[in-house]
Formats: structure tokens, C-alpha cells, sequence
């Protein structure tokens, strides 16, 4: 190891010297060659660098190596495809630890494969049980929106009576039904729409104080015109009432009969 | 980028390879890997050891295990011979020295006090009798600042060109030069110093 040191050391450390411009400083010289030894020890090869720099094989040992790794498909056949050339195939079969090194760039392909596949099967089954809780919910909603949507087309189409038709638009309201509940009456869905809002079950405290101003402000419109002061009063009145069915079904056509 | 060497002041290494070592990367294209890497282990291991000692880097065996265990799958792409290899493996080596020294840096050391361990202690008669301690050569280059140490340690202990080492470093070879020549005499004044205070 450090028997041809010194005249290698020389060499090297007075070339450098040289280009540097010491060259005859014993002092650097001296360092410079101390520091050189330190490349004199070849360290020993670990097992797995050991197993990369085996020998190969000759050349009648890869023949049965091969019939081994098609006879044992799980251990064997690992490090094959892994290794770049065949010739790591001899050292891996001829000594355990030397598919060890092979063993690791095929461990972490595996290792890649596996993350993709478990990330894709993860994926898809929380797709799949999202789309599960979606579809139950919305069956759900759908179960309940197709009844009120077949009673209430059912019932506005076929029965078609003022009477049972206001009976159940209060119903539907509240949940989805609007556009249906207004096309079959237009005159009588505009004024229960009006009162709707108004007769909502939260609000319909706050409309008790609402008459007390409401009775001073009208009275003066009442007074001028004569012919509209029994409608006017009349569908505040309703809208305080929760039955809104015997207003729209007298007032609203006797009033436009009136004004021509 | 360190594979290909043109080698023109490049006869450092040449003379320290043996003869099968030449034919053996004589024609790389073929060769077995097995006998490449073997090759490359047998004549640069002791100077990457020896760099990676010089560097301050602990535990200087493993991390030479590592950086021959990384160099092994990139020897079907190597070009430019022994010299495109031994770029490589320093250039490896480099790598994992700067590695070492970044984490180092993250995680500060939270070791209990040693006094065995405590290197601030006078050499014994032995030591001053047989010269220096072991270890003593690469606490020469330990006042010097980084680029200093690189510079002597990639050309005095891994034996690279000034083309190498200006590759391996991302610096011009004007550079390098310039680094070299500071660092030898910083080493000297150095070494005086050190050598007027033992005498003391």
C-alpha cells in the first residue's frame, strides 16, 4: 500500500509545486506529501461493493444459472431483469449477497409500481364510496321531490277544481314545487304568491303589529277612492290568515270587473 | 461534463494504475461491469478515502462504500476511460462530502461531553517521539477556508487535473489556479506557524 508512496508522492507534489510557483519549498513539499498518504490506504470493500466486483462467473455456470432462475420464479427472477448486463447474472448466482446490490434497483421499481397501484386503488375506491353517499342522498331527495312533483302534477292536471287545487299548493311551497303551482291558475297564484312570504310560519308574529300601522296609513287611501277600498284592506287580511283559499277565490274577479 | 478528458496535462494518475487496469479500460464499451468496477474500486478507492478523510467527513470508509455503490449503475454510460471514471467517482465523492457537511449543518450535535473524546489535549511523548498523532495529516489543512481545502484535497490527495477540478467545483481552471496558489500559501505560513510553536 505505502511501499510506492514516497516516489509517487514526489512526483506528484513537485509537479504541483511546480505550476504553482514553490518549487524548492521543503516546507510545503514536506506537507503536501503528508497529505498525499492520506490516499495511500485502499480501504476494504464492503459486502455489497464486494459482491459487485466478484469475478465472473465462467461462462458454463450462467447456463445452469439461468435453468435456476426459470425453475424459481420468486427469489431468482428478481435481480435478472434488474441487472444491466448479463454479466452481474453469474455474480448473482453464485454467491447469495451478490443479487443483494441488483436486489435494490429492482426492490425499488417494485417499490414505485406498488405506490402507483395502492394510490390508484385508494383513489378509486373513494371515488366509488363517494359516488355511493352521493347517490344515496340524492335518491333520497329525489325519491321525495318525484312524489310532491307526481301529487302535485297529478292533482293540478287531472282534478283541475280551484277548491282542492289551493288546498295543496300551501303544501308544496314550503319544499320545491313554485313553477307548477303557478301555471294552472295564474290569476289565483298570484295573490296566495303575494301571501305567501308573508304568511310564513316564522313571520307570522311579526305581522300582528304590521295592521296597527298598515290601519293608519291606508285610511286615507280608502277615503279617495271608493271603489277600491273593500279589495285594498282586504289583502292584508288575508295574508295575516293562514287559510289564504276563501280570499283568492272571491275578490280577485269581481275587482277587475270593477276599474273598466 | 467529467467524462470526457482530454488529459493534456494530465499524466498525474497514469503512472500510479497498473497495467491490467489500462487494458481493462482500454475499450469500455464491451467489458465486463463487474471488471470495470472492480478496476475503478482497486485504483481509486484509497483516494477517495483519502479525500473524504481530508474533508473532515466521519466515518470516511462507509461513505467510500457509498459512493462506489453509486457509481456502479452509471458504468455503462461512462466515456473518456480512466480518467472519465475517476471524474466521476470524484465527482461523487464531492457530492456526498457536500452532502455530509450541509447536514451537518441542519442537525447541530447534541452529544453528552466525553472527555475521552475531547481532542484538546497535548500529544503524549509517544506521539511527539514517533512524530505526529494518526490523523495528523488531515488537520493540516484545518485553518484553511473551504475552497482552500477542496482545491489541495482534489489535487494533492485525489491526484485530479486542474480541469477536473475546476469540473467538480463549477469553477473557471483561471480559478482554480488562483485558489491553488493562495492555498499553498496559506499552507505554508500555516505549517510555519505550526512547526515555530511546537518548537516552542
Amino acid at each position: 500500500m505505502t511501499d510506492t508512496a514516497g516516489s509517487r508522492n514526489d512526483g506528484t507534489v513537485d509537479r504541483l509545486l511546480g505550476e504553482a510557483g514553490f518549487d524548492d519549498d521543503a516546507v510545503l513539499q514536506a506537507a503536501l506529501v503528508e497529505l498525499r498518504g492520506l490516499a495511500a490506504v485502499q480501504p476494504q470493500a464492503s459486502p455489497a461493493v464486494a459482491a459487485l466486483m466478484a469475478p465472473p462467473a465462467p461462462v458454463a455456470v450462467q447456463a445452469p444459472a439461468t435453468t435456476r432462475l426459470a425453475a424459481v420464479p420468486d427469489m431468482a427472477a428478481a435481480p435478472v431483469p434488474a441487472s444491466p448486463d448479463s454479466a452481474a447474472d453469474p455474480a448473482g448466482a453464485a454467491q447469495p449477497a451478490g443479487p443483494a446490490a441488483t436486489d435494490e434497483l429492482a426492490a425499488r421499481r417494485r417499490a414505485k409500481r406498488r405506490i402507483t397501484l395502492t394510490t390508484l386503488s385508494l383513489a378509486a375506491s373513494l371515488a366509488a364510496g363517494g359516488a355511493v353517499a352521493v347517490a344515496s342522498d340524492q335518491g333520497v331527495r329525489d325519491s321525495i321531490g318525484q312524489l310532491h312533483h307526481a301529487v302535485a302534477s297529478f292533482v293540478a292536471t287531472a282534478a283541475g277544481g280551484p277548491v282542492p287545487a289551493p288546498v295543496q299548493k300551501p303544501a308544496p311551497v314550503p319544499a320545491q314545487p313554485d313553477p307548477h303551482a303557478s301555471l294552472p291558475a295564474v290569476p289565483a297564484t298570484t295573490a296566495p304568491v303575494t301571501a305567501a312570504p308573508e304568511s310564513g310560519p316564522g313571520k307570522a308574529p311579526q305581522h300582528t303589529p304590521d295592521p296597527t300601522r298598515t290601519d293608519h296609513v291606508p285610511l286615507p287611501d280608502l277615503t279617495v277612492p271608493g271603489n277600491v277600498t273593500p279589495t285594498v284592506p282586504a289583502e292584508p287580511l288575508n295574508g295575516e290568515g293562514p287559510p289564504t283559499l276563501p280570499l283568492p277565490a272571491t275578490p280577485p274577479v269581481p275587482v277587475p270587473s270593477i276599474h273598466p | 461534463m467529467y467524462w470526457s478528458t482530454p488529459g493534456m496535462e494530465e499524466p498525474l494518475v497514469l503512472d500510479t494504475l497498473a497495467e491490467e487496469n489500462f487494458e481493462i479500460f482500454a475499450d469500455t464499451a464491451g467489458a465486463d461491469p463487474a471488471v470495470l468496477f472492480g478496476a475503478v474500486y482497486r485504483t481509486f478507492s484509497g483516494a477517495v478515502l483519502g479525500y473524504l478523510k481530508a474533508r473532515g467527513v466521519d466515518d470516511p470508509e462507509a461513505v467510500t462504500q457509498d459512493v462506489f455503490l453509486a457509481f456502479y449503475p452509471k458504468i455503462g454510460e461512462l466515456t473518456g476511460g480512466l480518467q472519465g471514471a475517476k471524474s466521476l467517482v470524484f465527482s461523487i465523492a464531492h457530492a456526498r462530502m457536500v452532502d455530509y457537511y450541509r447536514r451537518v449543518e441542519r442537525r447541530p450535535d447534541f452529544t453528552p461531553y466525553d472527555p475521552l473524546e475531547d481532542s484538546r489535549s497535548t500529544a503524549s511523548a509517544e506521539d511527539h517521539a514517533l512524530g505526529h498523532a494518526s490523523g495528523s495529516a488531515a488537520h493540516l489543512l484545518e485553518g484553511l477556508s473551504e475552497d482552500h481545502r477542496e482545491v489541495l484535497a482534489l489535487r494533492v490527495v485525489a491526484d485530479l487535473s486542474i480541469e477536473q477540478v475546476a469540473g467538480i467545483m463549477g469553477k473557471s481552471q483561471g480559478a482554480i489556479k488562483q485558489l491553488q496558489r493562495r492555498a499553498l500559501q496559506n499552507l505554508k505560513d500555516q505549517t510555519l506557524s505550526r512547526n515555530q510553536a511546537d518548537h516552542d
